[in-house]
């Protein structure tokens, strides 16, 4: 199994076939089961813990991209997401002996916390969230062609969301987690996780909805 | 008579009290988005219900979420632009670049299984401590 296959996300629409499936987990595996992926990663942690350092870097494929783009969409920045995404792994690896049960569970609440931790810092200095939001020096032609006015509208108006409405969104909507497994990652319930998705989704309608309903 | 440069003091005009010193603290930036906008036209239940997978959505236009059906389309498929981002290609070779040269921290073994490192004075201690404990139970088994 090649770690571009490990690494092959989810990407059909959320409302295919004319029906909904929210309760499709995204997960980064393209096929492999959860409980095989999870006996696969603790096979690698044991490697890494060995001290096959490379070994560490099949954990970055596999798990890389869906913890980018949950940075990504919270902070906005692709900048700031590719940092939260550099620390998270080095912190990953540095507490790679600490981790109990499911890796990518582990590492995502490591990536959301530091998001979350970003978003405290930038408010609390008082930075503008359009200021640092320019784009990336790193971006790609396409993925500046890409960005289209709803894009960057949503961006806009995700960012006026509190975090935990913001993550709760994301996560929903753009990752396609189940309630039950955003429950179990953030540690909350599935009922408090409804209500901020609810809300979510009104802010966001009231604020976009004249433009582009 | 000073003059107020303040000019939060605008708020006085209209009616209101000035706000509290940790109001005037705590940046703006800092508070929750006002849901207030929100109030004025919820999104229906049905629209809830088939966002989270548990309407189909035919049932949803037959009841007026036509507008709205359409709106959460039009914005779901610019998430699906998202949802196929990738990390870009060098951040791997900067993690990995950026990890430590030495293996992660060994696991963390639970105390009863960690060496006891005993130190003359937790020695007498000890020692003590096990003759007051003897001495208790002599004294209740004699009486």
């Amino acid at each position: 199994m090649t770690p571009g296959a490990l690494a092959a996300t989810r990407t059909s629409s959320l409302f295919d076939s004319g029906k909904v499936h929210y309760s499709i987990v995204v997960k980064t595996t393209a096929t492999a089961p959860v409980a095989d992926q999870d006996d696969s990663d603790q096979l690698v942690i044991q490697q890494v813990l060995a001290g096959n350092r490379d070994a560490f870097r099949l954990l970055i494929s596999r798990y890389s991209d869906p913890l980018y783009r949950h940075a990504l969409c919270m902070t906005g920045s692709p900048d700031v997401a590719e940092d939260i995404l550099q620390l998270s792994f080095i912190k990953a690896y540095q507490h790679l002996s600490e981790v109990r049960g499911r890796f990518d569970a582990w590492v995502f609440r490591i990536v959301a916390n530091g998001c979350k931790d970003w978003l405290k810092n930038i408010r609390r200095s008082h930075l503008s969230y359009e200021e640092d939001d320019q784009p990336s020096q790193y971006a790609t032609p396409d993925e500046e062609l890409d960005r289209t006015e709803l894009r960057t509208d949503l961006d806009r108006a995700l960012a006026t969301l509190p975090a935990s409405l913001r993550e709760a969104f994301i996560m929903k909507h753009v990752e396609g987690r189940s309630y039950e497994e955003m429950a179990d990652l953030l540690g909350t319930t599935v009922g408090a996780l409804k209500m901020r998705v609810h809300r979510a989704r009104e802010a966001l309608q009231a604020l976009l909805e004249e433009k582009y309903a | 008579m000073l003059d107020d440069l303040n000019p939060r003091t605008g708020l006085e005009r209209e009616g209101r009290t000035r706000p509290t010193t940790d109001e005037q603290v705590r940046p703006l930036v800092d508070r929750e988005v006002p849901l207030g906008q929100q109030a004025d036209r919820p999104i229906a239940a049905a629209v809830h219900a088939w966002l989270d997978g548990e309407l189909p959505e035919a049932s949803v236009r037959k009841n007026e979420g036509g507008r709205e059906v359409e709106f959460w389309r039009n914005l779901d498929s610019e998430m699906m632009r998202v949802r196929r981002m990738r990390t870009p290609p060098h951040v791997e070779a900067q993690i990995m670049a950026a990890l430590p040269t030495h293996a992660p921290a060994a696991v963390i073994t639970p105390w009863y299984r960690r060496e006891f490192v005993i130190t003359p004075m937790a020695a007498v201690a000890v020692g003590a401590a096990l003759i007051a404990a003897a001495s208790i139970v002599t004294a209740l088994l004699v009486r």
